[in-house]
């Protein structure tokens, strides 16, 4: 589903609320709620009889950065089963016979979607910390990866990756097959195995008045080493919004975790590559003519060689 | 002499370029369509600049790196395909990839050499794209480059 096609989306969307609630609904407004390069998220008004309510589509985009919407959604849906902050899903729509990419529904979180600042940045990393502490099999919780350890999770993940980008580019990129090597060959050991965000941070959050109502875009959501999520949300996600000593000082203060400099460099190294192998998906959508969004052609030139630059400054010995 | 029967490509993207600088630009007031509009500005921009296609030449700089890896050490010179050199890009650069990715974690002299002398080939390789894409990274995050 192209951004162009917004509007053509408001006719097969009366057909779906209406089915889905059982009453005859009628879709007043629909617009972008926020950028992603791999969903489109849309706030849609669904008027029903004489009430008014509010929906997010996340809408998939011709398979970039490789991700799962079914995933997605059974994640979430455990989580909110569990009390867990996140928006309430709805329904999933995993044909394309519809809006011409797989979807989901869930319900409109009424907050603020800026960068948050002071104090409502602490308990975002309290809400974080419980994600990883979270007891997922108690909860229920299906990921389509079921390692048995952190270190097993760490591999799986590497070889994700891999394959990600192996399956999106015509060419083997030998600076991410050795960074492949090289994180598979100081893969930790230890650690507890959590649920990991993937993609945590500012942006990726929906706050008021100081409190976390919902953390949002689970798509890389997945068992393994929550230092995954604290260094990415340093370095990459939450770099604009405090240093990384600042990071560092909160997860210190906040959950008395720090990092030793060994730990931070490897999971630098690990999120640069997730990254670089993830926007191929990119390039490859654009150059096949799928998605001709310039978007797209940038995250798949300029910021995927910029990752694999930085990467490789890491990749020693 | 300046031929004016047609407009040359560079012609072109000038032109687009300018237009959407001076003309679409300043009309937009959504911010996601100002946004896009930069990107697409970036991009009009970027793709006079990169010149010719360098992929010959950096599977030839490869090749030639990979020759006098294996003229040093047999067990590079046992890991050539068959029918080397050929100048195949996805052949190359899988033994590239190969050979840095068994040298991870080996303090040997061959694993040494290949990343004294092939990482830094492919890091030039690297840096030569960003080069001239980097300006993209200003107009991904919405800043229209200065011209």
């Amino acid at each position: 589903m192209k951004n162009s096609s917004m509007n053509e989306m408001t006719a097969p969307l009366r057909g779906f609320f209406t089915d889905k609630l059982g009453r005859p609904a009628t879709v007043s407004e629909t617009r972008r709620l926020a950028e992603g390069h791999s969903r489109q998220m849309l706030l849609v008004h669904v008027q029903v009889e004489d009430e008014q309510q509010r929906y997010v589509l996340r809408i998939e985009q011709d398979g970039i950065f490789g991700t799962s919407s079914a995933e997605e959604y059974r994640i979430m849906k455990g989580l909110y089963e569990v009390g867990f902050p996140v928006a309430r899903v709805r329904w999933l729509e995993t044909g394309r016979d519809l809006l011409g990419e797989p979807f989901f529904v869930m319900d409109y979180v009424d907050g603020d979607l800026d960068y948050p600042t002071g104090d409502t940045v602490g308990e975002f990393v309290k809400v974080l910390h419980r994600l990883h502490q979270l007891d997922w099999q108690s909860a229920g919780l299906e990921f389509d990866l079921k390692p048995q350890s952190v270190e097993e999770s760490t591999h799986m993940q590497i070889d994700r990756w891999t394959d990600i980008y192996r399956n999106a580019s015509n060419m083997p990129l030998p600076l991410l097959e050795e960074a492949a090597a090289w994180l598979h060959h100081y893969a930790p050991t230890e650690g507890r195995l959590g649920i990991v965000h993937g993609d945590p941070g500012p942006g990726n959050l929906v706050h008021d008045k100081g409190k976390i109502l919902a953390l949002t875009d689970f798509e890389f959501c997945h068992l393994g080493h929550c230092h995954e999520d604290f260094v990415f949300c340093a370095t990459m996600r939450g770099m604009h919004t405090l240093s990384v000593e600042q990071w560092v000082q909160l997860y210190r203060e906040l959950l008395g975790t720090e990092l030793t400099e060994k730990q931070w460099h490897y999971w630098h190294a690990f999120n640069l590559f997730k990254g670089a192998c993830a926007n191929t998906t990119s390039l490859r959508a654009f150059c096949e003519g799928r998605n001709p969004a310039p978007n797209l052609a940038i995250v798949g030139t300029a910021i995927q060689q910029n990752c694999m630059q930085q990467l490789s400054a890491l990749i020693t010995v | 002499m300046l031929d004016t029967r047609l407009p040359t490509d560079e012609h072109l993207w000038q032109c687009m370029s300018e237009t959407m600088r001076k003309v679409v630009l300043p009309s937009l007031e959504d911010p996601f369509a100002r946004v896009t509009l930069i990107r697409l500005i970036g991009l009009a921009e970027y793709a006079p600049a990169r010149g010719n296609d360098p992929t010959e030449r950096r599977i030839s700089e490869v090749v030639t790196c990979i020759d006098q890896l294996a003229a040093r050490f047999p067990a590079i010179q046992q890991q050539l395909p068959t029918q080397w050199p050929q100048m195949d890009a996805c052949v190359v650069y899988e033994l590239c990839g190969q050979l840095l990715a068994g040298a991870v974690g080996d303090n040997s002299e061959q694993a040494q050499q290949i990343r004294a002398e092939l990482k830094p080939l492919i890091l030039a390789q690297l840096d030569e794209d960003l080069s001239v894409s980097s300006p993209l990274i200003a107009s991904f995050g919405g800043q229209l480059n200065e011209k």
